[in-house]
């Protein structure tokens, strides 16, 4: 039987072969070394350029919404309850004029006894008078009064029974008969108030109402204006998906033909000759950011936010043209490059139109994303809200190649020739998950950038972008 | 040489060392990639886009082999790929399923220099060129052959011995040229 081969002469090629060593031009190693300091330095900026407006903004968001937790001194809002554990309260909003001018109430009794079952839930049953700290005023009581001070309160004063029942009582005596009649058993629903920033303004009608009608009415005679607070809400906002660059918001994204390898070859170009084109694929997109959340109704909620939104398309190419194209293409003084050849090849390299390669375009755009939220349907487990809105953007950096229909040819472009500012428009549609200790909003959402990327540009290049959009905001959701 | 220092500070970002290990493999490497394509250009290159893997990838070194088989290992896969992308080679990378057919016994003396050797390999078509360059030189088996390039095993046993064949071909008349030279100098 024959061999296959001889093992002795691979042997002997192999030990030639392994002595075989060349010394590479420095400009290899000039651009090995611009690679990998390209990717260590895209990254470190981007990753400061993304985190310190954020922490900016979180933090100028913090302080704005601790300074405004607390109630103007004119709109002092009163959650009184009475001696027994268990006991009704009597939400009144009563201006800070009010008390200079409030009559004594005489028939005002110490206390008021109110059923157990007016109050199932005692965490509210407990709640004092929330006077704003920031004004750090005791307010007086109102002259002829029978001198009981409503002091300020504070967290401590809530935790303690002792000082709880005193100043249950001091508020027994001084809140009007109005207020124990209101505080019956007969309003049940206020025993599961919320906080009093959320006050409802459904009961706030029939508290103006029953207020101008009992007997002593004095606090009723003065305007009650009353309106629900909604504050902001601060969350963490992303997503992923593919994005893609379109011609306008319908059509296939843009693909270039040329016959500049048939100018290059004479020899190839026949009748059957067809020019090679170079497609446009889409790739991967993300993004990250921060959202602040307002609502404006119960509809209908105001979303602003900024995020680093990372695009991408997969562009096919031909080959890569390291020579000097300038005397064919004429794309160095089109485009007025004043740099050598030499430094043109190396820096801006040249791709002829083609699908032997393929070139991932990578656009990275800060943006300031501000939109409105419908909530379409009024379920409270799964609500669904439809958004649209507008973001303006800015492009930080990319590394793309743009397509010279003049010369025929790809080329990486300096970052002046993009339009760096675009606005996109934006819709989503997303399902609020019941997620504990958190509102999570999810589903798909789809953006199209109205500006084109590119000025000196005879078809549009409007990137497109669909994905998931998730939002996600700590706590529990403010009723 | 110390490698395990020299990744270390390259894994640093120490440019120096980065340098450092690019001179000491560069050279050898460059001979890797000139066996496996058709020009010192794209030799080059592969060169370039093997040394940017190489530091791309560096934390995945576990120090368990060699870092010059780690390196040659990586400068292979960026030539075939390259082979692969490329128009100019992909056309003569399609392997026509051929029979397998068996070599003679011929075992002749290379008595020319390793340039002389690789350039005869490179004159090759790149299809024999790469499967004798993978299982010849790197110690590919026809099996792991077949899956990096995407033939049958059996592709890559008759498309090796054709490649031994001619190869061997060439070297004796080469040789027998060269001889020729020698007895016919004064």
């Amino acid at each position: 039987m024959k061999r296959m081969h001889d093992p002795k002469f691979e042997k002997e090629v192999q030990k030639k072969l392994e002595e075989l060593s060349f010394s590479p031009s420095e400009a290899v190693w000039t651009r090995v070394q611009q690679a990998v300091n390209e990717k260590r330095r895209r990254r470190t900026p981007l990753f400061w350029f993304f985190l310190l407006p954020s922490l900016g903004l979180a933090g100028a968001g913090m302080i704005y919404f601790s300074k405004h937790k607390t109630i103007p001194p004119a709109q002092v809002v009163r959650k009184a309850s009475v001696s027994t554990p268990a006991t009704a309260l009597a939400p009144v909003s009563v201006p800070a004029s009010a008390p200079a001018s409030m009559p004594a109430p005489a028939s005002a009794p110490a206390s008021v006894s109110a059923p157990p079952s007016s109050t199932p839930d005692n965490k509210t049953a407990t709640a004092l008078v929330q006077i704003p700290s920031a004004t750090g005023t005791a307010i007086q009581a109102a002259p002829g009064h029978r001198g009981h001070a409503i002091h300020r309160s504070g967290p401590e004063e809530q935790t303690s029974p002792d000082i709880k029942q005193d100043r249950t009582q001091d508020i027994a005596s001084s809140v009007p008969a109005a207020h124990q009649d209101m505080a019956s058993s007969e309003e049940p629903s206020y025993a599961g108030l919320p906080g009093l920033r959320s006050f409802d303004h459904q009961f706030a009608a029939p508290t103006a109402s029953r207020l101008a009608s009992s007997p002593s009415a004095s606090y009723a005679k003065t305007p009650i204006n009353i309106k629900p607070k909604y504050s902001w809400e601060m969350g963490f906002t992303g997503g992923a998906g593919l994005s893609t660059l379109n011609s306008s918001l319908f059509e296939q994204p843009a693909v270039a033909a040329s016959n500049v390898q048939a100018l290059m070859a004479p020899t190839v170009v026949n009748a059957a000759y067809k020019a090679p084109t170079s497609g446009v694929q889409p790739d991967i997109s993300y993004w990250a950011g921060i959202v602040a959340q307002r609502p404006l109704s119960k509809a209908f909620t105001l979303s602003l936010g900024l995020d680093l939104h990372y695009y991408s398309t997969r562009q096919q190419i031909g080959e890569a043209v390291y020579n000097d194209p300038a005397p064919l293409y004429q794309a160095s003084t089109y485009f007025n490059y004043q740099q050598s050849s030499t430094a043109r090849s190396s820096i801006y390299p040249y791709y002829s139109v083609g699908n032997a390669d393929v070139f991932v375009n990578r656009y990275y755009f800060l943006e300031l994303p501000a939109s409105i939220l419908w909530k379409v349907n009024h379920s409270r487990n799964l609500p669904l809200f439809w958004e649209n809105g507008l973001s303006l953007t800015y492009l930080v950096s990319t590394s793309s190649i743009y397509y010279n229909a003049k010369s025929g040819v790809f080329y990486k472009a300096q970052e002046s020739m993009a339009n760096k500012t675009q606005l996109n428009l934006s819709t989503a549609l997303l399902v609020g998950l019941p997620v504990r200790n958190m509102r999570l909003q999810a589903g798909p959402q789809i953006q199209y950038g109205l500006t084109s990327l590119q000025h000196q540009s005879s078809i549009g290049q409007h990137l497109l972008y669909g994905g998931i959009r998730i939002v996600l905001i700590p706590g529990k959701p403010k009723k | 040489m110390d490698y395990h220092q020299l990744v270390k500070d390259c894994l640093r970002g120490d440019a120096a060392a980065q340098r450092r290990l690019y001179e000491h493999f560069s050279g050898t490497m460059l001979g890797v990639c000139y066996r496996y394509t058709k020009s010192m250009v794209d030799a080059e290159d592969v060169l370039q886009e093997g040394f940017i893997m190489v530091f791309k990838n560096l934390h995945q070194f576990s120090f368990s082999g060699e870092l010059g088989g780690w390196v040659r290992r990586i400068m292979v896969n960026t030539a075939i790929n390259y082979l692969k992308k490329h128009s100019r080679y992909q056309t003569e990378l399609l392997f026509t399923e051929g029979i397998l057919h068996p070599v003679s016994d011929d075992d002749p003396e290379i008595t020319l220099s390793t340039k002389e050797l690789a350039e005869l390999i490179r004159q090759l078509p790149p299809g024999y060129q790469a499967i004798f360059n993978l299982h010849a030189v790197e110690g590919y088996s026809h099996v792991e052959i077949g899956k990096i390039l995407g033939i049958n095993e059996g592709t890559s046993r008759s498309q090796y011995a054709r490649a031994r064949a001619l190869l061997i071909s060439w070297i004796k008349k080469l040789s027998a040229v060269t001889k020729n030279e020698t007895y016919a100098r004064p």
